[in-house]
């Protein structure tokens, strides 16, 4: 019964000690509501949650309450909203290229780099 | 008292653990449909099937998904035709059975390679898919091997060795593990690079390096 019990005081402070930390860890929502309220709509933004997950989307809509944002997902997904008080930190990103396109630059890059090497093996029989 | 703990346990659990909430249903594509090329590389020359250490190879390849991670796969593996030169031995008319002529034949071979997996593929509705399969191969390889007749001369006796052509096709299976990565353009068209390694049962058989494109439908 002692060890139970000493388990569950020993479970209870580990649950409310990390919230407790996160309470002092994030900053109050009218700071995320500001940054929003400055935002250009259709601003590609990340958007890390106090439960965990981080969505990166784009800015439909900043009302008081809420920043409404569309995911962006490869198909495509709702419009979400989202209170200021679930925000734990807000960036504004830079959209870069699809992945897709990456790996096509790299095999372009690559069968360039191998066809540079061919012409130059090429020369030197010569 | 031992409910509480559950209770409690489970608690700690949801709150270590973020899930992913949300993660919302929409609509995915049931089917892949890709093409891609690469390089064959055969370890070494006991896996009979392949008649040279690395070749092109043409892929085609078929996906349906079961569930949104889980996927069955079907794929045809071409490569290009190539001659080889094989050693054979040729009896002797006219001299006892100890006499053999060893010459070169010409092989050519063209193994054809069809294969089937079960495919998981890691991440929900994202722009970037790794994924990892596991199958079998079951690879088939036609040979015509050539070798024209001649006349050789020995202490001036002049023997004829007779030529032949022989057509012959083999056919094996061996598993394989592959690990690659489907990333996305837009919704459905992807590029897709993926490594490939086949067992047999002396340990190494082949692997595949290919790189390809896609449409999911």
């Amino acid at each position: 019964m002692h060890l139970k019990s000493l388990l569950v005081c020993a479970l209870v402070v580990l649950i409310a000690v990390p919230g407790m930390h996160a309470q002092s860890r994030f900053e109050p929502p009218d700071v995320w509501r500001q940054f929003a309220e400055r935002l250009p709509a259709g601003s590609y933004i990340s958007l890390a949650l106090k439960n965990g997950p981080i969505v990166r989307g784009h800015v439909i809509q900043v009302t008081p309450d809420v920043l409404r944002v569309r995911p962006k997902k490869r198909i495509e997904v709702p419009v979400q909203d989202f209170r200021y008080d679930e925000i734990a930190s807000m960036t504004r990103l830079k959209e870069g290229m699809s992945p897709g396109s990456k790996v096509l630059i790299g095999v372009a890059i690559g069968a360039g780099a191998i066809f540079a090497a061919v012409l130059v093996l090429v020369a030197s029989l010569d | 008292m031992t409910r509480t703990i559950r209770h409690l346990l489970t608690l700690a659990l949801t709150a270590l653990c973020p899930c992913t909430a949300l993660a919302q249903p929409v609509e995915l594509p049931r089917w892949d449909f890709g093409s891609s090329f690469g390089i064959l590389d055969s370890g070494h020359r006991e896996e009979d099937p392949f008649s040279d250490d690395e070749t092109i190879a043409w892929n085609l390849d078929v996906g349906r998904y079961l569930t949104p991670h889980l996927k069955l796969d079907g794929g045809l593996l071409l490569t290009r035709s190539q001659t080889v030169g094989r050693r054979r031995t040729a009896p002797i008319t006219g001299l006892p059975p100890e006499f053999s002529y060893f010459d070169w034949a010409l092989t050519t071979v063209r193994p054809t390679i069809v294969s089937g997996a079960f495919t998981y593929q890691f991440r929900d509705n994202e722009f970037v898919h790794p994924y990892l399969s596991a199958g079998v191969r079951t690879i088939w390889q036609a040979e015509h091997t050539v070798r024209v007749a001649q006349t050789v001369r020995l202490r001036g006796v002049d023997y004829a060795i007779p030529g032949f052509d022989e057509r012959t096709t083999s056919l094996i299976a061996r598993p394989f593990v592959a690990i690659g990565c489907k990333s996305y353009f837009n919704s459905r068209v992807f590029m897709r690079p993926e490594v490939l390694v086949a067992f047999s049962p002396s340990g190494y058989s082949h692997s595949t390096w290919r790189i390809g494109a896609g449409v999911d439908f």
